[in-house]
């Protein structure tokens, strides 16, 4: 693959910590500036997903598959190189903002010093790009800013660091776990925007996990929906939230709490423990339109209706 | 911050009469007694009237806290008093013994720093490799050995076998040697330990991760960020180690005759010598405040938490 649109190509990928996979059979293209977002319950392989593609985790064995970047094979560099290549091109927001940062250093430090290893720094323009990073990404006194601690800056504040040290590396996709649940409910609407805007302004591509299906249909692009480290159903937000055909996702979708008082539908059940996986779908024991095909049947990623993705053996069939 | 040093200080005085008039309480409900260890010290034959008489002279027979109270005025004086024993000054004895403490006390605190602090970091890096194995071992032996076995262990094997050391130590390089060593094994492993764990604590922190993943240097994050902040904690340790030393360690004192504060205040303690006991006890207490209020200091220096409080 030599599409130049294409940023990161991700091929049947499994992925664990020593047993068995964790994520597995995971296939998805990421254009340069798309943002998708990963939904799914608590333990469904989302995070699992992102730290297997940044491949900072020494205990964390890619399986089988591949991971394209840039129409470079991560799986063929050994490790101190894929990490290298990585992270020129990566970067990572963590669910603590600030956290990926060391508390008791200045942040002005702490840029030089990502900027010498990164071969970027030149200490004439450093201060106004690092000012405009950060006045970008609407940080009012970006001096104050940049000789201030991590833990003297409130979350929302570390947060939009992070993001301007990104900007201001050229990153050119962000991972982002949990970016916002961390945040206060006031200030998760900006840093939704923030990472809207690197997306539409900067060309700054993301996949973002996340519990909030409110937040994945803001950032708008794309939504994979994640099930026991499959992704189940993947299109583009408006799509998948208006028309959603996976069984799981519309469960999903049920159970969201709403303001005019209809109460949610939680889902019953439990994702399913470790152990030898079913043959069929994962979704098989709770699913309400199962059928007995699908405890057999593997259903893998398809396309249901253009770019409406879905891995359910009942797809062609009308909701009832 | 000053003002903070001066409120630790206020804290000295009560310590200082705390400590001081609980030593003078167990000494003086200790067994013995000051005027026959004097006179037998003299080589005079002890008559119970010649006793007596002493006692009169030395003050001993007056009630307790009429002889606590003429020591703390003479302390107020800045007069410490001046040996049963011999007569010498308190403040000289004390001030000769501090020097030779002081030497041996740097010098194995050098020792044990050098060898522990990039050991520690080696065997962090290298988690549960040969090396770290190996030195998890050796700082678990240096641990358990006590310091007097460790001591005559060194003499046996350097100065009996060997006939490299003498076993009186002086205060050549040479005589250091062993006395330093057997300090030194002990704290060093202990640093090795202690530090070990807490490189590993900062390693596994999120900011650690957060540097790999901005691709930042091995150099950059291992000497500017987690020496950094774990030198934290190391400076706690290091702090309590020093107070220990500087008290002076009675036991590798006495057993390499080194005229250090260990020396001179189990001699003291022997021969029921109170002002130095006395003396001991204060010197001791300002050294351990001391060094507690100059590691606190430098948590000012390292962390700006601190700082601000």
């Amino acid at each position: 693959m030599s599409d130049q649109t294409v940023l990161l190509e991700v091929r049947d990928l499994s992925a664990g910590y020593g047993g068995g996979p964790v994520v597995a059979g995971i296939s998805f293209t990421l254009e340069r500036g798309e943002i998708l977002s990963l939904v799914g319950e608590s333990g469904c392989g989302k995070s699992t997903l992102l730290r297997a593609i940044m491949g900072t985790e020494p205990d964390l064995c890619l399986l089988s598959g591949s991971i394209r970047l840039e129409g470079t094979e991560l799986a063929a560099l050994p490790p101190r190189e894929r990490l290298r290549f990585v992270a020129r091109r990566c970067g990572m927001v963590f669910q603590s903002p600030g956290a990926s940062f060391n508390p008791i250093r200045s942040y002005r430090s702490q840029f030089i010093e990502t900027l010498k290893s990164r071969g970027k720094y030149d200490k004439k323009d450093f201060l106004p790009r690092a000012e405009a990073a950060l006045l970008r990404l609407g940080l009012k006194e970006p001096r104050r800013v940049l000789d201030s601690c991590p833990y003297e800056l409130s979350g929302g504040m570390n947060q939009r660091v992070a993001l301007a040290l990104a900007l201001l590396l050229g990153q050119e996709l962000l991972l982002a776990d949990e970016p916002t649940s961390a945040l206060d409910a006031a200030i998760q609407l900006q840093a939704a925007a923030e990472l809207k805007s690197l997306g539409e302004t900067a060309g700054i591509a993301q996949i973002v996990v996340t519990h909030n299906l409110a937040l994945a249909r803001y950032l708008g692009g794309r939504i994979g929906v994640m099930y026991a480290g499959r992704l189940v159903e993947l299109a583009p937000a408006g799509d998948l939230l208006e028309e959603p055909r996976h069984p799981y996702t519309q469960a999903l979708l049920e159970a969201i709490p709403r303001l005019d008082g209809t109460m949610p539908r939680p889902l019953a059940g439990q994702l399913p423990g470790e152990g030898p996986a079913l043959p069929g779908c994962p979704f098989f024991p709770r699913c309400s339109r199962a059928i007995p095909a699908c405890r057999e049947t593997p259903c893998t990623l398809a396309p249901w209706k253009g770019e409406h993705l879905l891995a359910c053996c009942r797809a062609g069939e009308e909701t009832p | 911050m000053g003002k903070y040093i001066l409120k630790r200080m206020a804290h000295l005085i009560w310590i200082l009469l705390a400590v001081s008039f609980l030593t003078f309480l167990l000494m003086y409900l200790a067994p013995g007694d000051a005027a026959e260890k004097k006179l037998n010290a003299q080589g005079i034959s002890v008559s119970q009237e010649v006793l007596e008489r002493t006692r009169q002279e030395m003050g001993l027979d007056r009630p307790f806290l009429v002889q606590y109270g003429d020591w703390l005025l003479g302390v107020l004086r800045l007069d410490l008093g001046s040996s049963y024993k011999d007569g010498f000054p308190v403040g000289e004895k004390l001030a000769r013994g501090l020097g030779s403490t002081l030497v041996l006390a740097l010098w194995s605190l050098l020792l044990s720093l050098a060898v522990a602090l990039p050991l520690s970091l080696l065997a962090a890096l290298h988690r549960d490799g040969p090396l770290d194995r190996i030195l998890r071992f050796l700082s678990f032996v240096g641990n358990s050995l006590p310091g007097f076995l460790l001591s005559v262990l060194l003499m046996y094997l350097f100065c009996v076998r060997l006939r490299l050391l003498p076993v009186l130590a002086d205060r050549s390089l040479k005589g250091l040697l062993l006395p330093g060593l057997s300090l030194a094994i002990p704290l060093c492993s202990r640093f090795l330990r202690q530090f070990r764990a807490e490189l590993l604590e900062q390693l596994g922190r999120s900011y650690v991760t957060g540097a790999v993943t901005r691709g930042v240097k091995a150099r950059y994050i291992l000497f500017r960020n987690v020496l950094r902040n774990a030198s934290i904690s190391i400076l706690t340790i290091v702090g309590l180690s020093v107070g220990s030393l500087m008290g002076g360690s009675v036991v590798i004192e006495t057993i390499f005759r080194w005229p250090g504060l260990g020396k001179l205040a189990m001699d003291a303690i022997r021969d029921r010598d109170l002002p130095v006991i006395q003396g001991f006890v204060l010197l001791t207490a300002v050294i351990y405040v001391g060094i507690n209020l100059l590691t606190d200091i430098a948590y000012h220096w390292v962390d700006p938490r601190v700082r601000e409080e």
